[in-house]
């Protein structure tokens, strides 16, 4: 799988750029991190990744397929999404919840199959919330939430996963199995993860390369190790 | 089970009270019983019973949907307005045709003309405010809006009252009191079928509408053009609520209150189990609801809406408070 992006331009409508010119790669078993400050332009271009709004230029690809050129259904198989927005459901279990991941691969009515049943396991497995099982999704604290999220969107079976600011409301703990779940998931499952995040130290620690969209409007991608770590806070201007 | 007793309790109880061995009688077609009994269950309280079981089911469903749509708890077919919508269409119907010296009485003019005015009106509230909730969606201030409108047709009906005759008036102030027991067979067989097509398309909506529990960007990244769901799930919703409106007037809250009900029994938020979940404990709620309203032993009736709003109104109170409870915690 690879991810990959010449020129694009992120914004709304034909003229209203809100970032351009970003040129990006990433492979299978990336985990990059999008840093950036408030109001440039982070959520947009997940959300363009997503294919929830059309870019004003250029073209994002998938293993060589144009995003846009794609249905719902055939891009939902392969970028999955989580999102910070609080979702209040009532009444609905934890299987239940995650089992609609596989909302792409099942009938009208949603049936689930024995495959599908079978990936749900695998996924509550890999994500270790075997305990989580019997909750109701309302009850859950953060961190679990975040979790049963991803698990979600593992659910979808999709070769790249968006997380818009997956540890905004975690504290340190949270945080850190968080991120060295999906660092794992990444590796062994050989997905591409892209997540935003304000928080750069444990950006730094637990993903492989940084996109930075600066002030200065430029992208630029940092490979990621603890050294660079002034770096991109002087980049960032933090 | 359950239906079955509220239903029959329906035709057992009223003014005159009937006994059981003798209504199954009458039900099965036997000769051997009382001409007068034979009458009142015929032709007064079966079509009145089926018209509560249909609406029952038919209002909870649509419901439903809402509540999923709007993602809001309180939303229904009644706070969001769509029955006052339903109300005003019926309105203009009955007034202009008695303006225009066409036939009077409701029950004369065309079943179908009734349900496409009612459907119309809803259809039209129902998109207003489909298009404020992608302005803002937040619990109050649906209601207050769907408040609001219900207030601003209210007045415009009031308008239109006052500039029309006596009967058409009086005839139209009978209808916004809700009840089941105007109805006769016919009207009821095209309920019945409205409720049912309704009820089995809202089932077929079960995978989109799991879906839009999770919100637009979810449920579009999982593969769903939501978009052409929406319009699907208006138009279902509308032509439910819309047409049984037009038959049994408006009935307050049931909509709102029942699919909390189910879930709460239930334990589930999936479609596939809810819609048939709310169509039967609908059907039963308003079953017994209309066996009240007929105040069993005396003459009197009172409005079924009455009745349902006063059952409904604690509901919403109760959905209100325990949501303050979850977003504070």
């Amino acid at each position: 799988m690879q991810l990959k992006a010449e020129k694009l331009s992120i914004g709304y409508g034909n003229d209203k750029v809100v970032f351009g010119n970003i040129s990006l790669v990433a492979a299978e078993g990336d985990m990059v991190a999008l840093l950036g400050v408030n109001g440039i332009g982070k959520s947009t271009l997940l959300r363009t990744m997503a294919g929830l709004q059309k870019s004003v230029s250029g073209h994002l690809f998938v293993n060589g397929i144009d995003l846009q050129s794609l249905s719902v259904t055939e891009r939902a198989k392969l970028v999955s999404i989580v999102l910070t927005e609080r979702i209040y459901i009532d009444n609905i279990t934890v299987h239940s919840f995650i089992a609609l991941g596989r909302a792409p691969y099942t009938s009208w009515l949603g049936q689930l199959s024995t495959d599908d049943e079978r990936e749900i396991a695998q996924v509550i497995t890999v994500m270790k919330i075997e305990s989580l099982l019997p909750k109701m999704f309302n009850e859950l604290s953060d961190g679990e939430r975040q979790k049963v999220l991803i698990a979600r969107a593992l659910c979808q079976q999709t070769p790249l996963i968006i997380l818009d600011e997956p540890t905004a409301f975690l504290d340190f703990r949270n945080k850190r199995a968080i991120l060295s779940t999906l660092k794992q998931v990444c590796t062994e499952l050989n997905k591409t993860v892209v997540l935003s995040t304000h928080d750069i130290e444990t950006a730094l620690e637990f993903c492989n390369k940084c996109w930075i969209m600066t002030e200065q409007r430029e992208f630029c991608e940092v490979l990621s190790s603890n050294k660079y770590e002034a770096e991109v806070k002087k980049i960032l201007n933090y | 089970m359950a239906l079955a007793i509220a239903f029959m309790l329906q035709l057992i109880l009223g003014s005159v009270s009937i006994p059981f061995s003798q209504v199954v009688a009458i039900l099965s077609g036997s000769n051997e019983v009382n001409l007068v009994w034979k009458n009142i269950i015929i032709e007064s309280r079966l079509p009145g019973a089926l018209a509560a079981l249909l609406a029952g089911a038919g209002l909870s469903v649509s419901g439903l949907q809402m509540q999923t749509m709007f993602r809001n708890p309180v939303a229904g077919p009644y706070v969001l307005g769509i029955s006052a919508g339903a109300s005003l269409g019926v309105a203009i119907l009955i007034m202009a045709s008695a303006a225009i010296g066409f036939g009077g009485e409701i029950r004369l003019m065309s079943s179908w003309s009734i349900i496409m005015a009612a459907a119309a009106g809803a259809i039209l509230i129902f998109f207003v405010n489909f298009i404020i909730s992608f302005r803002l969606n937040d619990v109050v201030a649906i209601l207050i809006i769907g408040l609001m409108i219900g207030g601003g047709i209210s007045a415009l009906i009031e308008i239109l009252q006052s500039v029309t005759s006596n009967d058409a008036l009086k005839q139209y102030v009978l209808w916004t009191f809700g009840s089941f027991r105007y109805t006769n067979l016919t009207q009821v067989a095209y309920m019945a079928v409205v409720v049912v097509a309704g009820s089995v398309f809202s089932f077929f909506l079960s995978k989109p509408l799991n879906l839009l529990l999770l919100g637009d960007t979810y449920a579009t990244t999982s593969g769903l053009n939501v978009q052409r769901a929406k319009v699907l799930i208006v138009l279902c919703t509308s032509i439910l609520a819309g047409s049984i409106t037009a038959f049994c007037g408006p009935i307050g809250f049931v909509g709102l209150a029942v699919p909390h009900l189910a879930r709460a029994i239930f334990k589930s938020a999936d479609h596939r189990l809810l819609t048939p979940a709310c169509a039967l404990l609908g059907a039963i709620i308003c079953c017994l609801c209309n066996v009240v309203s007929a105040l069993p032993g005396t003459d009197f009736i009172l409005p079924v809406n009455a009745i349902t709003s006063l059952l409904g109104a604690p509901v919403v109170i109760w959905i209100i408070l325990k949501q303050k409870k979850v977003a504070s915690s």
